[in-house]
């Protein structure tokens, strides 16, 4: 068992066509199928089940950021193996000896052995059928393995046809008579590659079908509901859309806010940041403010409903201001004074004790200039529909265009 | 050779000069800051505060820009008669440090800074258990509160719950941004930030 081919069957050297047809075997195939429908269930699963357990944000980075790898490895693979198809150009071959054949499997990535006790082949409709009991390989380490049954079609059109019509008068002369094959001169049925290609995108249709379902979480509609919120800059009771004015003051039911300023800078680490000069006056003690209450976002990240009841879309759009920046100015570093510091390692809580008013910069990473990013005030959890008498409202979305903020000097 | 000896020489002076700056000025902000403030708390207790200190070792673990503030407290019971004082405690929350008007992180142990070192100077003063009690007349007692802040921002002592309050600090500028060159502490800002 060497690896040494007599009446090898070569694939015909028209590239294009080649290089397309051998993009087709992949989509043929019908793991790939299977890994595509397997992946995208998996997805509708996990969305399924953080609208139910409603995961907390973290999670469900993870799980996206764990879906992206897998898709990510998959396109890879994919690339992957479509060079290697480009790159062995032999369909199949007999061996040293006439014992066996030497066949171009598993996407090109193995040429397996098959014994000639072991093999049959048939053919029909311009397709010829290689099917084996046994087959065997060479491992990386050059070891040989053992493959239990399986079959190859391989279209005969695809190959050169004095090459297959020798290997198969060849096939006939070594084979008992019941396997003797006979090439047919078929015209190629387009109706039968029609027919699965009908199969196949049936499958992917279901798939999709499937994942956008209401049952499977429905994040289509979300978006769907962002964009024309955003467009129609439609507000409600409890949120207000407006473009970002300075030295206007935003007023809610506990408080009164002002951007004086806003900036564009650049951090030592060369991020581009957007720096909100803001004074905040408190109207009423009585109503609770979340500790952290602005944020910004690149993408709406919240809808709000007909009847006034809000919904989080996805979170992690959302990002909370930065924690002691320091900026460049003129080649000099210099750390942003007052800010406002929340989350984690902040230390110092959101909230005038000693007065009515405070002035504090907040500062954003800026993470996508060309688009439009949004100042939120955000004055209640998106998780409950405010109450009344307690929560503060309305939220404040405020657009504005990083491009067109003043650089700080 | 004279112009070699000439080279290093200066050389090395100019090393001292750059090394020895930044030390200067950064002493100088770790440095004790006295103060003179006295307030007294619902009871009638009178509470001093002789000083301040930014720690510079050891510093908060969770963000390099952050530092230790220790409050010098004083707490005198001279004129005070023994039944009066059993009813009473010294409480360590009448003083409280505010960053930007927030209330600091107080429970320090564990995110900012371990048990261990707590227990070791310049903590050894800092009192934990938030009260002072077994009062005895005629006694001066000394404590010190600790809080995490950012040196940049403003910082307000706030005392008995809003009745009054002392900046430490209120930076100076005038793009409301970032620090004029005359404030304070313009100078260790730049150091601290390379």
């Amino acid at each position: 068992m060497k690896k040494i081919y007599q009446n090898e069957v070569y694939y015909k050297e028209k590239e294009l066509r080649r290089n397309s047809r051998m993009i087709w075997e992949v989509f043929q195939n019908t793991s790939f199928w299977i890994i595509v429908v397997a992946g995208i269930l998996l997805l509708g699963v996990a969305q399924f089940l953080w609208k139910f357990i409603n995961a907390s944000p973290n999670w469900r980075s993870a799980i996206n950021n764990s879906f992206f790898i897998v898709i990510v490895a998959f396109i890879g693979w994919t690339v992957f193996t479509l060079i290697k198809i480009q790159k062995s150009r032999i369909a199949f071959a007999f061996d040293e000896d006439f014992r066996g054949i030497w066949l171009n499997s598993f996407f090109g990535l193995k040429m397996i052995y098959i014994p000639l006790s072991m093999l049959r082949i048939s053919v029909s409709s311009e397709t010829l059928k290689i099917k084996y009991q046994k087959a065997f390989y060479f491992n990386v380490q050059n070891k040989v393995r053992i493959i239990n049954g399986g079959s190859k079609k391989v279209t005969t059109s695809r190959l050169q046809k004095d090459q297959s019509e020798e290997f198969i008068d060849r096939y006939n002369e070594l084979t008992t008579n019941d396997n003797k094959v006979q090439l047919d001169e078929v015209e190629k049925d387009s109706l039968k590659l029609s027919s699965s290609l009908i199969g196949y995108i049936g499958i992917a249709g279901l798939a999709l079908v499937v994942y956008t379902s209401p049952y499977f979480g429905n994040n289509n509609q979300d978006s769907v509901a962002n964009f024309s919120l955003i467009g129609s800059n439609k507000s409600t009771k409890y949120v207000k859309f407006q473009n970002l004015k300075l030295n206007h003051t935003y007023s809610t039911k506990a408080i009164d806010f002002k951007v004086n300023k806003a900036y564009k800078a650049h951090t030592l680490k060369n991020k581009e940041v957007a720096i909100f000069n803001v004074s905040v006056n408190y109207k009423r003690s009585d109503i609770s403010l979340d500790t952290d209450p602005f944020m910004e976002s690149n993408t709406l990240s919240f809808i709000a409903n007909r009847n006034d009841e809000l919904e989080e879309d996805n979170s992690d759009r959302t990002q909370d201001p930065l924690t002691s920046t320091v900026i460049k100015i003129d080649g000099q570093s210099m750390p942003v004074i007052n800010q406002l510091n929340t989350g984690e390692n902040g230390y110092c809580l959101f909230g005038p004790r000693d007065s009515k008013s405070a002035n504090y910069n907040i500062v954003f990473d800026i993470k996508d200039t060309n688009k439009s990013n949004y100042l939120i005030y955000n004055a209640f959890g998106l998780y409950w529909k405010p109450d009344n008498k307690n929560s503060d409202f309305p939220m404040y979305v405020l657009r504005f265009d990083p491009n067109r903020l003043e650089e700080i000097k | 050779m004279k112009k070699v000896i000439l080279g290093m020489l200066s050389l090395i002076l100019l090393i001292i000069t750059l090394a020895g700056k930044p030390l200067s000025a950064s002493d100088d902000f770790y440095n004790n800051h006295p103060l003179n403030e006295t307030f007294k708390d619902n009871d009638g207790i009178e509470y001093k505060i002789t000083g301040y200190q930014y720690v510079k070792n050891p510093r908060p673990s969770g963000n390099k820009h952050a530092r230790f503030l220790i409050i010098h407290c004083e707490v005198n019971t001279n004129g005070w008669d023994q039944k009066k004082l059993q009813y009473q405690e010294i409480s360590t929350s009448n003083i409280k440090i505010l960053d930007n008007k927030g209330e600091t992180e107080t429970n320090l142990v564990g995110d900012a800074i371990s048990k261990d070192k707590l227990a070791q100077p310049p903590f050894q003063n800092v009192e934990n258990d938030n009260e002072i009690n077994n009062l005895k007349p005629n006694q001066t007692y000394k404590f010190d509160i600790c809080g995490v802040v950012f040196p940049y921002d403003l910082i307000t002592l706030d005392f008995n719950n809003g009745t009054r309050f002392v900046d430490i600090h209120r930076p100076k500028s005038k793009n409301k941004i970032t620090l004029t060159s005359d404030d304070s502490l313009a100078t260790y800002a730049k150091e601290d930030a390379k």
